[in-house]
């Protein structure tokens, strides 16, 4: 392309044509940036996990004192995993069982923002800390509701 | 973005992109262990792919970025059971298709048979559009002259990483056999109109 007459290759053609097209119909910042925000946001509302069962349900009222001295046990599902929690009694420890087992990876996440890594093992079960409102989230896979040992659940 | 399009002679566009390709498992990997900087590089490295397929077709601005965003979610939200990442330029070219066509379905709600029709540059839309380089006029008045078939298969030539011929049939929805002949074609057609354009159209 250095003279008139140089005749452009099928490859020079197309990356002039790839440039050009750049120009007329640029990707614009704010589409590319949502882009980037999935990764933030987790994915879309999909994995939502539903909670099919919580030793709290039948008797909510009866906890006013049992916060603090009884574990909570949840069940949460979608449509790629089902995940056993234990809200342990000590304010702060939390048991969970990943089913089926596979993933490696579960974050705890609490309402400050702090989000703390555990791993799962083989038989996808994790053990890990997390203190007031959390919420747990299998990357790519599920997150839960906002949960708290005493049944006070923020959405 | 995306890297350029730099395209050398010999082996086929796949080979030649195939260690960009060759990093996507571990991005994969990566971005499922919470690295935000490998969800980035993927969605750097396979913009290109998804923003021409949602530029083939005929749609407003606002619901090509739509078409375009909500691609990445679905990456997102599938990332984990991605089977081989070394596919993913096809993958998403179809997934950002699928796209585009639910938003122009929603859309056109009244019409139920609504369905995506190919992007056509011509050249009111290039009077309206700002173009400062003469090269840049010059290559899409050319393109502009050709059918709006042959000027999707030239732009869905031009990702990078480059999407098979198989991928390019069905997202334009034409036989398989004569993606790469038609392309050939319009490859010509667009070099003598460009032809015109370097020789001061006397040729």
């Amino acid at each position: 392309m250095t003279n008139e007459n140089h005749v452009p290759t099928d490859e020079e053609l197309i990356a002039q044509l790839d440039g050009a097209l750049a120009a007329y119909e640029p990707l614009p910042d704010a589409a590319l940036q949502t882009a980037y925000a999935a990764f933030a946001m987790g994915g879309l509302d999909d994995l939502l996990a539903e909670l099919i069962y919580d030793s709290l349900a039948p008797a909510g009222a009866v906890l006013v004192r049992g916060a603090e001295t009884e574990a909570r046990l949840l069940t949460f599902r979608n449509d790629s995993l089902t995940v056993d929690l234990t809200l342990a009694a000590d304010g702060e420890t939390v048991l969970g069982e990943v089913l089926p087992a596979g993933p490696a990876l579960v974050t705890i996440e609490t309402r400050d923002g702090t989000t703390t890594e555990v791993e799962i093992d083989d038989f996808g079960r994790f053990r890990g800390a997390g203190a007031g409102v959390i919420r747990l989230r299998v990357p790519g896979l599920l997150v839960t509701p906002w949960i708290s040992r005493n049944g006070s659940d923020e959405t | 973005m995306t890297p350029s399009t730099v395209i050398q002679p010999g082996g086929s566009a796949e080979d030649r992109y195939a260690d960009l390709v060759a990093t996507y498992p571990g991005l994969v990997r990566r971005a499922l262990e919470r690295d935000e900087s490998a969800w980035r590089q993927l969605v750097d490295s396979l913009s290109g792919v998804v923003w021409k397929t949602v530029n083939s077709f005929d749609l407003p601005q606002s619901d090509r970025e739509d078409a375009y965003s909500s691609t990445f979610f679905k990456l997102f939200e599938h990332l984990s059971s991605i089977q081989e990442p070394r596919k993913l330029p096809g993958w998403l070219a179809t997934t950002a298709r699928n796209e585009a066509r639910t938003i122009c379905r929603k859309r056109q709600r009244q019409t139920p048979v609504a369905d995506l029709v190919l992007a056509d540059v011509n050249s009111a839309a290039l009077d309206e559009a700002m173009l400062d380089d003469e090269l840049t006029r010059a290559t899409l008045t050319a393109f502009s002259t050709l059918s709006a078939r042959d000027q999707n298969l030239l732009r869905l030539a031009t990702a990078v990483p480059p999407i098979s011929h198989k991928e390019i049939a069905e997202l334009l929805d034409m036989p398989l056999g004569s993606v790469g002949p038609t392309m050939g074609r319009a490859l010509s057609k667009l070099r003598a109109a460009m032809h015109g354009y370097r020789t001061g159209g006397t040729s």
